[in-house]
């Protein structure tokens, strides 16, 4: 799901990153409001685990590899803020240090999966409180299945505008495949795969680390 | 409660830790992953590579750890651990960092 540089025209880059900058921003304030120094332990420790959890590629129907992120993990456990500024850091992490996602695409990659994974999940989580749905982990495995899959959904979407949006000459400039390959690339390994075992792994991890995370959302 | 959690803390950065030294098994697979081709691999399936996509993939140039691996260790198991540490590593400091930031101003 890390977008590298190129794949991206400039427009889509400036957009995002114009989207990704306001929603870390109004993040951070938030956050700032509970923070204390016990907080941030348990952040970068929230954070690291995000960063290790990405590593583990497996591959997935159609010849292709994917991985978890962790973020709807420690969304249900930090909050959604608290999970933004985790997520973030790790992502630019991986864009500066290792090469993974482009330094253009970065506020793409951000709001992709920083910002949408924990607000998607919350929200999903919400909606389903107000229908009534009482086991927390049902609510658990449908918010991060559903969280899981719009950040794959979003980035089907804008690499598959790009032969639609950019071409010189009939060729395209950028990203070359249009919705009706990305979408499909991207949805059918999420749904039947990635998105169960990121499910799976939120509600078996959150009941042990619960007490970890004991602080004010 | 306190002691509680502390005996949690440590057992959540020994998982980290052994996370961290089992991370070659993500690299088990050799497919890369749907969008995240090089132009290498671009070339092979178009025939050519895109031209704005050409000019944008190479403005940023540091690759000592370009793709998880360390330029002067040649054994891409040991790099991807190494990564693996290093990353959390920067994460941590990171963290300490705003965390001095943050609460000195208080």
């Amino acid at each position: 799901m890390h977008i590298p540089d190129g794949y991206l025209s400039p427009q889509t880059c400036a957009t995002f990153y114009a989207a990704s900058v306001a929603a870390v921003s109004i993040a951070f304030t938030k956050f700032k409001k509970s923070v204390d120094e016990k907080t941030f332990v348990h952040l970068s420790v929230a954070s690291a685990f995000t960063f290790i959890v990405m590593m583990f590629n497996f591959p997935v129907v159609g010849g292709s590899s994917a991985h978890i992120t962790g973020i709807p993990l420690i969304t249900y456990l930090f909050g959604p803020f608290a999970s933004i500024i985790a997520s973030a850091v790790v992502l630019i992490i991986q864009a500066l240090l290792f090469r993974d996602g482009g330094i253009l695409a970065l506020g793409t990659n951000v709001f992709n999966m920083a910002v949408a994974i924990p607000l998607v999940t919350v929200f999903v989580d919400s909606l389903l409180k107000m229908a009534n749905l009482k086991n927390e982990k049902v609510r658990m495995f449908i918010s991060t299945y559903i969280s899981t899959n719009a950040a794959a959904l979003l980035t089907a979407v804008e690499l598959g505008l790009q032969p639609i949006l950019f071409t010189k000459a009939g060729k395209p400039l950028y990203f070359m495949y249009d919705l009706k390959t990305t979408i499909p690339a991207m949805m059918v390994p999420h749904l039947l795969i990635v998105g169960v075992v990121e499910a799976v792994l939120t509600v078996l991890l959150y009941s042990p680390l619960k007490n970890f995370a004991k602080i004010k959302k | 409660m306190k002691k509680g959690v502390g005996n949690n803390f440590k057992t959540v950065l020994i998982t980290l830790f052994a996370l961290a030294i089992l991370t070659p098994l993500g690299l088990l697979t050799q497919n890369p992953a749907f969008g995240e081709w090089s132009q290498e691999e671009i070339k092979k399936m178009l025939g050519f590579v895109p031209e704005g996509l050409k000019k944008y993939a190479e403005v940023y140039k540091f690759d000592l750890f370009d793709d998880y691996s360390v330029k002067f260790i040649h054994n891409q198991y040991i790099g991807y651990i190494l990564s693996a540490l290093i990353g959390m590593a920067v994460i941590f400091a990171i963290f300490f960092l705003l965390k001095r930031l943050m609460t000195e101003r208080k």
